[in-house]
């Protein structure tokens, strides 16, 4: 048996001898990590399921020409129009979520194929503000893909032309454990390495001295 | 047979130890006396191969401890008082196991000394207890064992009653003077002037690094014209 083998098997000894050692290093972190992951998903899927909720996403909208996206943004049962006379004040405060600014003569502008934009106001400090960013973008992206279709169409052209490919994305688990298992997943491979590095340090030290 | 030549260690700008030369004869007692920070520590881990000497070298059997280390290591038994360095959550068998591991032994010669030792310090109630829970003196027993599991011929011994109480002191200085009937080479560094009269054949003193005198304790005796040794040693280095 070679020096470094005796050292190491003696250190083995040594350490798993040690309940202090066993306790700490393996048991505690076997029993806590797993709760503090479950945790973190936990609250991580707090803050995104308002946006499913009925009336979860508060907004202020300005839409004086009453137009057809400000219309579907109204329809949407969880979307909350609340009133709002300083938009970036109410924001910050949290009393809505987003301030949504529709321009006169938007539709207008959209009818005659002219450029346009909507104003939305956020607080990029805030998660819940942020994720409520996402579905509104979405939701007009989903409005401006459909204005695309509608010009094309009228071209006589094929809006699938435009999307050739169309991505379905299914997951095997279910949604409200999945984001604790990623977070676990993201995180067990960086303790098992600091594991299997912390175990030897005492050994490398002893061979080193 | 210890021959240490112009050994000299240094660190930084200390000088722990200056142009250190002596010899030690098979059988033979050699004391190495001095004040806390005299050096003596220093040249007996030198000898043992664990610092590396900045000038000089040393002969253990014939095996340079620059050139040879491992062969030295072979040799040499170490033993140093105070805290002993047992490993706790061993059992003292295991202790010695892993020392004779350490020096190359096989199993069966292994196995055969260990129940020797056992035998010779009557440590069979204990020899599979873990370590951690021993008296002083049970400790220092399991410590002596482990420095001579590997038979060494040559036995350095720095403080090894420090902290003792009579009956472990009476232990370590039994063992040393079984170590010189069995014709071992010795050196015992100490400061207790009584256990170096006691124990040994010539007396080393050191002090600040350098071997200011060496001989037997009725060479000093007559060269100083003085019966007390301490009186005589801070005398000696006193006058340094």
């Amino acid at each position: 048996m070679n020096i470094i083998s005796i050292v190491y098997k003696k250190e083995l000894i040594d350490i798993f001898r040690d309940k202090k050692t066993l306790v700490a290093a393996i048991l505690i972190p076997f029993l806590i990590y797993p709760l503090i992951f479950g945790f973190m998903g936990k609250g991580i899927k707090d803050t995104t399921d308002f946006i499913e909720e009925e009336g979860g996403v508060k907004i202020a909208l300005i839409d004086d020409d009453n137009s057809e996206i400000g219309n579907i943004l109204k329809s949407r049962s969880n979307i909350d129009i609340k009133d709002s006379d300083n938009i970036a004040d109410d924001v910050k405060s949290g009393k809505i979520l987003l301030g949504i600014e529709i321009p006169q003569g938007f539709q207008e502008k959209i009818a005659n194929e002219e450029e346009t934009n909507i104003t939305i106001t956020y607080d990029n400090t805030s998660q819940k503000s942020s994720m409520a960013l996402s579905f509104i973008k979405e939701l007009l992206d989903e409005y401006s893909k459909g204005i695309v279709a509608h010009r094309l169409e009228a071209r006589d052209m094929d809006a699938t032309i435009l999307t050739p490919i169309d991505t379905i994305t299914k997951s095997p688990d279910r949604d409200d454990t999945g984001v604790g298992k990623l977070m676990l997943s993201l995180i067990l491979p960086m303790m098992l390495v600091i594991f299997a590095a912390s175990g030897p340090i005492a050994s490398a030290v002893d061979l080193c001295a | 047979m210890i021959e240490a030549i112009k050994l000299g260690k240094k660190f930084k700008d200390v000088e722990a130890v200056k142009d250190a030369s002596f010899t030690v004869k098979k059988g033979e007692i050699v004391g190495l006396l001095g004040e806390n920070g005299a050096g003596k520590t220093t040249t007996l881990r030198m000898l043992a191969t664990m610092l590396r000497p900045t000038s000089g070298t040393a002969l253990i059997n014939g095996h340079s401890i620059i050139e040879n280390p491992r062969e030295v290591r072979r040799e040499i038994g170490i033993l140093f008082g105070g805290e002993v360095g047992l490993y706790d959550r061993l059992t003292a068998r295991e202790n010695i196991e892993y020392f004779a591991k350490l020096n190359s032994m096989n199993d069966h010669d292994m196995k055969a000394s260990i129940e020797e030792l056992v035998f010779k310090f009557n440590m069979e109630e204990y020899i599979d207890r873990k370590v951690g829970k021993f008296s002083r003196g049970m400790k220092q027993k399991v410590a002596i064992s482990r420095s001579i599991v590997h038979r060494p011929s040559i036995m350095l011994y720095d403080e090894p009653t420090a902290g003792l109480d009579v009956t472990a002191t009476k232990i370590v200085n039994d063992f040393i003077l079984e170590c010189r009937q069995q014709n071992k080479a010795i050196i015992f560094s100490s400061h207790s002037m009584q256990e170096v009269e006691k124990l040994c054949d010539r007396i080393i003193i050191i002090h600040k690094g350098s071997i200011i005198d060496s001989g037997t304790i009725e060479y000093f005796k007559e060269k100083y014209q003085s019966d007390n040794m301490e009186d005589l040693f801070i005398r000696l280095v006193g006058d340094k």
